[in-house]
């Protein structure tokens, strides 16, 4: 990478920042009553919601804050899937691999909802943990079954036989050769993935768990849908934030495409 | 053997899914306190409570299942015809979506050109939006357009809006995986030979639809289990009857005996699903050698 890329990515990087600095800090203060659903104006654009809060404000810092517990929560469930897949597609002990995905099916067998709910009930804090545990539950056993797919074609290849051949340790193996070209199939998948779980506590909502007052898009999306007759603006933003979002990271995808091609 | 040991398999699987659900209700809050309220709930209502809904234990539950009685709700139906009724809502739904995905998916490879890049964009974003914001936004236009023209959408077209909810982000996944495989299948050198022996462009499709759906299986299969886990969201969001709403219900009020009985429909169409998949994936690899 250039001396210029570096400068720009630091530069946008510090711009980043103090955005979320700002934001934040103008999403936190206290809500004003009298600005309840009160008309666009200058320093809010698009209005006030139900707790006289600024909308654009709020609403950016909701999707700085999910994007981020998405990103965490959907790299903890890849690597998991990972770790399990690997373990899976050796399958050094028959009996223990089967087993294993004697689990995995029966998890994903049981409703997302029961999950979510059960969870909830039994352990009541932390909140972000308790979203990923319930998040991670339901998603892991197709993210486990695609990363054990994929590693057992990856171990069938030439240079990855080859690799073995020349005695290469199962760690440099899969740190060289099976993660990276894993990745081409894992990585699309967590794009899925954080789509999802950029709102799952609107998930979490419908289920009557949720917090509508959380800078969450989730969140959003639920109060967005309530008010949709009234105030139709606060679904049709987040819903634009949302295509936003997907396009930030369809281009980020693209771009790690391209440089593997060339790679 | 084969089909002994794979039936095996989804029995061990079906079991421990209900296993796990047994588990999972027994950490909800106790059914007594849910159903009469904290300041209701003093030591002689929960009491009266019990004597009326006794809580079965795991082996009872199991034992009911094998007699095929699956115990009672806390409204005192049975269970079974309370699944059945809602089986018979959900279960049109889920099939209709299901085709419809799979009918979309074959069109388009054996008829259009794969989607363009932006098609593909658009059918990357349906499926990145969560499947429940679909319902959000059907019913947001559903309402809207009963209250602006005063026209109101009967059962009928309620019932195609749902569906249509229901398969749009799941045909949009699909539908971006098939136009990536069927667009690295055309340029092949199996494709390209089958164009030089003379075959027009819709046999060649044809003789590739195979091949998609191999590569294809083991995504369908995951898909058609998030399908439903979709209908688990949008029945309720809808307010409508079926296995999602009797799902949500069962939860919040923790009535054991019906959870545990639609964990076991869910857990039984998992497992189907896994085991059409694995047969159809043998018979195509019989097909291809």
């Amino acid at each position: 990478m250039s001396i210029r890329s570096r400068l720009a990515w630091a530069a946008g990087a510090l711009a980043l920042g103090a955005a979320s600095a700002l934001l934040l800090t103008a999403a936190l203060s206290p809500p004003v009553a009298e600005r309840r659903w009160a008309a666009p104006t200058l320093s809010g654009p698009l209005g006030y919601d139900e707790l006289g809060r600024n909308i654009i404000t709020t609403l950016a810092s909701a999707a700085l804050l999910s994007l981020g517990k998405a990103t965490l929560i959907t790299a903890v469930v890849l690597l998991i899937a990972f770790v399990l897949g690997h373990f899976l597609s050796r399958s050094p002990h028959r009996y223990l691999g089967a087993g294993l995905q004697l689990v995995v099916n029966a998890v994903e067998s049981v409703p997302p909802v029961l999950w979510v709910i059960a969870i909830f009930a039994a352990l009541r804090e932390p909140r972000l943990a308790l979203v990923g545990l319930a998040f991670g539950l339901v998603t892991l056993p197709a993210a486990i079954a695609l990363a054990a797919g994929e590693i057992r074609r990856l171990r069938h290849e030439p240079f990855v036989e080859t690799a073995y051949g020349l005695g290469l340790s199962e760690w440099l193996v899969t740190w060289r050769h099976l993660l990276p070209n894993a990745a081409a199939v894992l990585l699309p998948f967590g794009f899925q993935v954080i789509g999802a779980a950029l709102a799952v506590d609107g998930a979490v909502g419908i289920v009557g768990l949720g917090s509508r007052i959380d800078l969450d898009l989730g969140a959003f999306l639920l109060r967005g849908q309530e008010n949709f007759q009234q105030h139709p603006a606060l679904l049709i933003a987040t819903l634009a934030v949302y295509l936003a979002i997907y396009a930030a990271l369809s281009a980020a995808l693209s771009r790690f495409g391209r440089r593997r091609a060339q790679g | 053997m084969r089909g002994l040991k794979y039936s095996t398999y989804a029995v061990a699987t079906v079991l421990l899914g209900h296993a796990i659900a047994f588990l999972l209700v027994r950490t909800l809050p106790d059914a007594a306190i849910v159903a009469l309220g904290l300041e209701g709930a003093n030591a002689a209502a929960v009491a009266a409570f019990r004597a009326t809904q006794a809580p079965r234990d795991y082996l009872t539950a199991l034992g009911g299942i094998l007699r095929l009685d699956l115990g009672t709700t806390l409204d005192g139906v049975s269970v079974t015809e309370e699944l059945g009724l809602a089986l018979r809502a959900s279960a049109p739904r889920f099939f209709i979506a299901l085709g419809a995905m799979v009918t979309a998916v074959a069109l388009m490879a054996s008829y259009a050109p794969p989607l363009g890049k932006r098609g593909v964009r658009v059918a990357q974003f349906l499926a990145f939006v969560p499947p429940y914001v679909a319902p959000f936004v059907a019913l947001g236009l559903v309402t809207s357009v009963t209250l602006q023209t005063g026209f109101y959408l009967g059962p009928g077209l309620l019932e195609v809006a749902i569906v249509m909810t229901l398969s749009l982000p799941v045909t949009a996944l699909a539908l971006g995986q098939a136009a990536g495989v069927m667009s690295r299948l055309l340029e092949t050198h199996h494709a390209r030979t089958l164009l030089a022996l003379g075959a027009g462009e819709a046999q060649q499709r044809r003789l590739l639809l195979p091949n998609l759906a191999h590569e294809l299986l083991p995504s369908l299969q995951k898909i058609s289990v998030a399908l439903f886990g979709v209908l688990l969201f949008v029945e309720p969001i809808f307010g409508v009857s079926g296995l999602g709403t009797t799902a949500l219900r069962a939860a919040r009020r923790t009535d054991t005996d019906l959870m545990l009985g639609v964990v076991l429909i869910f857990a039984t169409g998992t497992t189907v699903i896994a085991l059409l998949g694995l047969v159809a994936r043998r018979r195509l690899e019989r097909l291809g050698s």
